[in-house]
């Protein structure tokens, strides 16, 4: 029965770290589309979502019944618990994908009025920050874990600093704003993506610790970790 | 165990001798009743004749014979009886004289029919007067024509068994002992071969493990001919032992120490098996062995790979990936090989082995390579222009004395051709990078070809080749017509570059049959050795390095040709031999009526 719980589990695990690798694609594909202006991968974004949401549900259906059917202490419990919050994590950063996706779409057909630098910066740092989360929540690394949650701020101040960028922009030309909002868009996406990275980051902790960092870490995160 | 195979072994002869020796006694006893008869049979007979001279005189009856007969059954321990010739009892041992006339007449009894015919007659018979089994012995007396009478003698059978006693239990018990001792030497005998045979086992058994038997099973022959045979078996088998140990030995080091890393996964992609390179290259601990596929790596074109090596229906490599591992920032750049295995952990359940090697040297090299050729040609794009332009202005000028002029020629040439030179870089650099943009449509092929046919007139003139077109109206391909141009074009003018002079190249178009068009371009030239066939396709690859300098080219043309095809999902090859000219053939696929036709952007 332990051995049969232990297969369950283990299973339940690698369910969660195969969606982590989708969630994965659709973030490389989406930020590709906007960076290479690429409609036609957008558009395999925005298809590919479904897939992903049906993983999420099937992966809560199972977390749930093994914690039903199981009982489990200690560190299965924790990882259990941490699993479905990164489950849903994982959803919803596919889903911001999807948003990237759709502003990518829009803009494919428009010329950019000025090289966009940050976006695709932001974007790698966004994309290391979920590679690595989810590698610390693989090898329970929480030295990594903990870095990652560190690296947000990058994300925070370039998407302030590109706000008021693209702000001074639109005040001096109204005829850019649809393209400036697009921008904006992108960005308030990828810091996002970077929070929701940091929770999972926190999930993983919570798993291989037994500790709840979620507000350790200044005020400025307790207000953006939900 | 042991006991017990005795025990078995011990009880089979056991019941065999008590069998036999049973048998034995009685058919013995049989022998000995039969002898005490007949020796019981020849004293009675005796006694008779004894008993004739006493009472042969006496017939019909003498005096006192009645007592005589009382004493002679006495004296004889035996039922004594006389009787007349007519078969009336004269005189019974054991019948009262007065119950003698009760008696039946005796002239039938077997006993006296016997003795009236052969003198002695003899009967065994349970007696009508005495009840008990008796052995009758009767006498006549007198002449056979006229008998004076019988005597008669009976023992009862019960005395010849009580004579017989001691012996038949003598013979039983020597039977019995027969019979044991038969039981023991089988036992013996079976022993001595089951010990033998216990042996042999062990024998063998050591053998099977390749160890050498230590002694004969037996001291026989055969003993020795299975020790030899056991002892080469034992031979066979440590040798083969030592020779799959090496060789597992040495797959396991080869499997840890090979600087690629091998990822074995089965069909659930599971790791069975990784080696340090592996987990290392994938930045894992080395607890991960055993683990899930994706916990090593969740790149989804490497596990589309492994899930393809896996597959049932898998005969061929599902082929290559290059994928990007560890921290963001410190990204390794790894070159991912898949290969189907027959058998995992199990015979017959499918297994796929990575092989992983870090290029990340490789890619930077490349990239950067990429990155220079891209910016000298920009780079050398504006100089080049001006010097043209210069050049251009002060011929035009007329300014320039007559002798002069030549340096200004050359001037113009070498700038032109530089000028290709770094187009070609251009072109070519941005092939590679995959920025190049075709505008992909139906494009009819005698147009183009025509188009370029003109277009190299001068340089065909010069030589004086004629270029001869044979192209079906209506035939169309995919492809983008500035790029397909510039492919005919390099082609068509490498081919009158090589011609000999006043001599023909040939431009053919053609169907294939399977949805493609063919395209040779054959030329009468030099021809190209076999072992170049590959080379001419390279970058600045050039047949014959002396004759660049007579010839004009950048060395790029082929390989522009080659990369644009690739893009166009075509292809090209060369059939050529040293001296017999070389044909170029081109495959591109045909457009047909049903086929997209609005142009379509491919980058």
């Amino acid at each position: 029965m332990t051995q049969h719980f232990g297969d369950q589990l283990e299973s339940f695990r690698r369910q969660l770290v195969a969606m982590g690798a989708d969630v994965e694609r659709q973030i490389r594909l989406a930020i590709e589309a906007v960076v290479d202006a690429d409609a036609e991968k957008a558009r395999q974004v925005i298809a590919g979502d479904a897939a992903i949401d049906q993983r999420e549900v099937k992966n809560e259906e199972d977390g749930i019944l093994l914690l039903a059917t199981q009982q489990p202490v200690a560190v299965d419990l924790r990882l259990i618990v941490a699993a479905l919050r990164i489950n849903s994590d994982l959803e919803r950063i596919a889903d911001h994908a999807v948003n990237i996706a759709e502003c990518a779409e829009r803009m494919s057909t428009k010329r950019p009025f000025k090289p966009w630098v940050d976006i695709p910066m932001m974007a790698d740092v966004a994309r290391g920050m979920l590679k690595d989360s989810l590698d610390a929540f693989v090898r329970r690394d929480t030295a990594l874990a903990l870095e990652v949650c560190r690296r947000d701020d990058i994300l925070d101040e370039k998407n302030k600093g590109l706000i008021r960028e693209l702000l001074t922009y639109m005040a001096e030309n109204p005829s850019l704003i649809s393209y400036c909002i697009e921008i904006m868009s992108v960005s308030k996406n990828l810091e996002r993506v970077g929070d929701l990275a940091t929770n999972i980051c926190e999930g993983t902790i919570y798993f291989v610790q037994g500790r709840v960092i979620k507000h350790a870490l200044g005020p400025k995160h307790a207000e953006r970790v939900q | 165990m042991n006991a017990k195979r005795t025990f078995r072994r011990l009880a089979g002869p056991l019941l065999l001798g008590v069998v036999l020796g049973t048998l034995a006694a009685v058919l013995l006893g049989r022998v000995l009743d039969e002898a005490v008869r007949e020796r019981t049979r020849v004293d009675l007979a005796a006694t008779l004749e004894r008993f004739e001279a006493d009472f042969g005189n006496d017939f019909p009856l003498g005096p006192r014979a009645h007592e005589r007969v009382l004493l002679a059954a006495k004296q004889s321990g035996a039922r004594v009886t006389l009787v007349d010739a007519n078969g009336t009892v004269l005189s019974d041992s054991q019948v009262d004289a007065v119950k003698l006339p009760t008696l039946e007449n005796h002239l039938a009894r077997p006993e006296i029919l016997a003795a009236r015919t052969a003198r002695t007659g003899f009967a065994e018979r349970r007696s009508t007067s005495v009840v008990e089994p008796l052995l009758y012995v009767a006498r006549r007396v007198g002449p056979a024509n006229n008998p004076s009478g019988y005597i008669r003698i009976a023992v009862p059978e019960s005395k010849l068994d009580a004579d017989e006693a001691p012996f038949r239990s003598v013979l039983t018990r020597v039977s019995l002992a027969a019979g044991l001792v038969l039981a023991l030497v089988v036992f013996l005998g079976r022993r001595r071969h089951a010990v033998e045979l216990d042996r042999i086992r062990e024998g063998i058994a050591g053998a099977a493990e390749g160890r050498r038997p230590d002694a004969f099973p037996s001291d026989t022959e055969e003993g020795r001919d299975i020790f030899v045979a056991l002892s080469r078996f034992a031979d066979l088998v440590k040798a083969q032992r030592e020779g799959s140990e090496t060789a597992r030995v040495l797959a396991r080091t080869v499997f840890d120490e090979v600087p690629a890393g091998l990822i074995v996964v089965d069909r659930s992609l599971a790791v069975l098996d990784a080696n340090t390179a592996a987990l290392r290259l994938f930045g894992v601990p080395s607890v991960a062995r055993q683990g899930a596929l994706v916990d090593l790596v969740r790149d989804s074109a490497a596990l589309s790979l492994f899930t393809a090596g896996t597959s049932r229906t898998q005969t061929e490599p599902p082929g290559n990936c290059v994928l990007r591992v560890g921290r963001s920032g410190a990204e390794r750049v790894l070159e991912l090989a898949v290969r189907p295995v027959p058998h995992g952990d199990r015979p017959g359940e499918p297994a796929a082995v990575g092989v992983v090697r870090d290029v990340t040297e490789r890619e930077r090299t490349d990239e950067l390579r990429r990155r220079f050729v891209a910016d000298v040609s920009h780079e050398l794009r504006t100089p080049i222009a001006s010097i043209r332009a210069a050049a251009e202005t002060l011929a035009g000028s007329g300014e320039i004395p007559r002798e002069l002029s030549r340096f200004l020629e050359i001037l113009q040439r070498q700038a032109s051709e530089m000028e290709a030179l770094v187009s070609d870089l251009t072109d070519l650099s941005q092939i590679e990078s995959g920025t190049v943009t075709l505008r992909m449509g139906p494009e009819a092929l005698a147009p183009i070809l025509g188009d370029v046919n003109r277009g190299l007139e001068s340089a065909a003139k010069a030589r004086n080749v004629e270029v001869a077109l044979d192209v079906p109206r209506g035939l169309a391909v995919r492809g983008d017509s500035r790029r397909l141009s510039q492919i005919f074009r390099n082609l068509v003018d490498n081919a009158i570059k090589y011609s000999p002079i006043s001599s023909r190249v040939d431009v053919r178009a053609e169907r294939d049959g399977s949805g493609n068009v063919l395209v040779h371009v054959v030329d009468r030239g030099l021809g190209i050795a076999l072992s170049d066939h590959e080379k001419i396709f390279q970058r600045f690859f050039r047949v014959d390095p002396s004759r660049s300098k007579t010839t004009p080219g950048t060395g790029l043309g082929l390989a522009i040709v080659k990369h644009l095809l690739v893009l166009h999902d075509g292809a090209i090859r060369v059939e050529s031999e040293p001296g017999k000219g070389s044909t170029f053939t081109v495959t591109l696929p045909e457009a047909t009526a049903a086929g997209p036709s609005a142009a379509q952007e491919v980058s």
